[in-house]
């Protein structure tokens, strides 16, 4: 790719990609670092990424890239711990947003960017899968518990509300 | 194979599972007949078998998948069907199959407008850091200028080489001619000489200002070297000849030119525009008041004309050779031999001075502005 391409990959994606990642971390700081690692290194692939590919070699990398991060910190959470009858919740929301907002970050790592990589960016399940590097089927049931989680929260909230 | 009291065991396995084959039924009933004892045991085994199992799992019917019907769907099949419905997977029977559930069910449809509201959003969040990611293009203009600054100095080695050359030619080499002059016989030079080039010693600084004209016809291009009224040397007294004779030795040559050095002398110049022997090299200025010019200038001026197609005195100084000389000379021999059409201008004040510079092609141009000094 050119640097021509290359700097349109900037305008054209880094916001998704900063969204993305920082709804998955909520660290603005490590948020930006990632962005900047990110295409730090499509910069140094750039004669093998065509732009054409552009788009998801940066998801790719954003996503293993805060894994690894997420790994180094601990900061991961066991899928199976999750029990959407656990959680309590004693803030005030003002709107649905907020109240999925909480949801989300409630969300086990992996089903929390299946889902946003599903509706922020609106990839395939195969696309998804060639992200996380997961099957195609993990990725239809991490989407399958994660938006059943979603509807309890919201409808847990939404009854006391 | 026969069956034997050391390899029974694995055969009455077998005999009462009812897996073996009629050849050895029919032995193992013949060796039971023989072993009456083993047949004893044999009953024995039969007795420890466990009854058949009688535990069941009764939710199976709840386990089973059959038509998309609404009293054969369960609840799970219907939050399958509503997510499938919001990322768009349902074929045209899962729709119908989904409606149907919906159908005087108001807490299902609740449960689905849930769903629909687990979609995420878009929101505007902007990356603040876009122009540190940005990269520039490559520098091509000043690589390009590096290879033209080179392209132009091998050139110009070419055209001094050439130039060279021709002063290096034992015709024309001659730059000046010295002639007796009709003063006294002591002081004047005796007859004409012809110095080479390379053995002309450099004119010292002192005598530069005593350098005089006189006017000659104008057919007549020499320099005539008269000698003014200086006190002779010892070596003149000793009756050394000063003047060549015909029969000169190169010891006797550099002798007259170590003289040469110890007298003022004046070039004189014998027609309006010395001519440094052939080579073209105007030895005054060009308004050709009189004023004669260095040897630095005459070669820089030679050079402006020469390779640079410019009139000395044009612009600049005429005593240095810039590096845009150089760089304009490059640029016009690349122009000789690729045939492109490359410029390189320069922009001079009304005092003169060099304000900027352009270079003009047609993959590229650019202009720079000279920094002028500021005296303090």
């Amino acid at each position: 790719m050119t640097v021509e391409e290359y700097n349109r990959s900037v305008d054209q994606f880094s916001d998704g990609l900063y969204r993305f990642i920082l709804n998955n971390i909520r660290d603005t700081e490590k948020a930006r670092d990632i962005i900047q690692d990110t295409y730090e290194k499509l910069w140094r692939k750039r004669e093998t990424v065509s732009s054409e590919k552009v788009k998801s070699y940066l998801f790719t990398t954003a996503y293993h890239t805060m894994i690894d991060l997420l790994r180094k910190e601990k900061w991961s959470s066991d899928v199976s711990t999750v029990n959407s009858d656990s959680y309590s919740h004693t803030d005030q929301y003002s709107d649905l947003n907020e109240i999925l907002n909480e949801a989300i970050g409630r969300l086990p790592e992996d089903q929390r960017s299946v889902i946003m990589l599903r509706d922020y960016e609106g990839y395939t399940y195969q696309e998804i899968a060639e992200i996380t590097g997961l099957s195609e089927s993990q990725v239809k049931v991490y989407i399958y518990r994660g938006r059943l989680f979603l509807k309890k929260y919201i409808g847990k909230i939404e009854s006391v509300i | 194979m026969s069956i034997t009291r050391e390899n029974y065991e694995s055969f009455f396995l077998d005999y009462l599972e009812g897996s073996l084959d009629s050849s050895l039924r029919e032995e193992m009933d013949a060796f039971l007949k023989r072993n009456p004892d083993l047949k004893a045991e044999l009953k024995e085994f039969e007795q420890v078998s466990l009854p058949a199992d009688s535990v069941r799992f009764e939710e199976k019917e709840q386990l089973k998948k059959t038509a998309s019907t609404r009293d054969d769907l369960g609840e799970p099949h219907f939050d399958h069907l509503c997510i499938a419905k919001i990322e768009g997977d349902l074929n045209i029977h899962e729709e119908k199959a989904l409606d149907q559930m919906l159908i005087g069910q108001p807490q299902r449809k609740k449960e689905l407008d849930l769903y629909f509201k687990t979609k995420l959003q878009p929101l505007p969040v902007i990356f603040p850091d876009k122009q540190l990611l940005k990269r520039k293009a490559p520098v091509f203009r000043l690589r390009s200028w590096y290879s033209v600054s080179a392209a132009a100095s091998v050139i110009l080695i070419l055209v001094f080489s050439l130039l060279l050359s021709r002063f290096r030619n034992p015709q024309e080499e001659r730059i000046a001619i010295i002639q007796p002059t009709a003063e006294s016989s002591d002081n004047k030079v005796s007859e004409a000489t012809a110095i080479m080039e390379e053995d002309i010693p450099s004119i010292p600084e002192e005598f530069a200002g005593r350098m005089v004209t006189q006017k000659q016809p104008e057919d007549q291009e020499k320099i005539d070297v008269v000698a003014m009224n200086i006190p002779e040397t010892p070596m003149q007294k000793e009756g050394e000849n000063f003047s060549g004779n015909g029969q000169e030795t190169p010891a006797d040559r550099r002798a007259n030119l170590e003289r040469l050095h110890r007298r003022e002398f004046a070039l004189i110049n014998t027609s309006p525009e010395v001519t440094l022997a052939t080579a073209g090299v105007t030895g005054r200025d060009n308004e050709g008041e009189g004023e004669y010019l260095t040897l630095r200038e005459v070669v820089a001026g030679r050079l402006r004309s020469t390779v640079s197609a410019k009139e000395p005195g044009e612009t600049g100084r005429e005593d240095r050779i810039t590096f845009l000389d150089i760089a304009d000379a490059g640029v016009r021999g690349i122009n000789r031999i690729t045939g492109v059409d490359m410029k390189l201008e320069r922009y001079y004040d009304q005092s003169g001075e060099l304000t900027s510079y352009a270079f003009t092609s047609k993959p590229l141009s650019f202009s720079h502005e000279v920094k002028k000094k500021t005296s303090l």
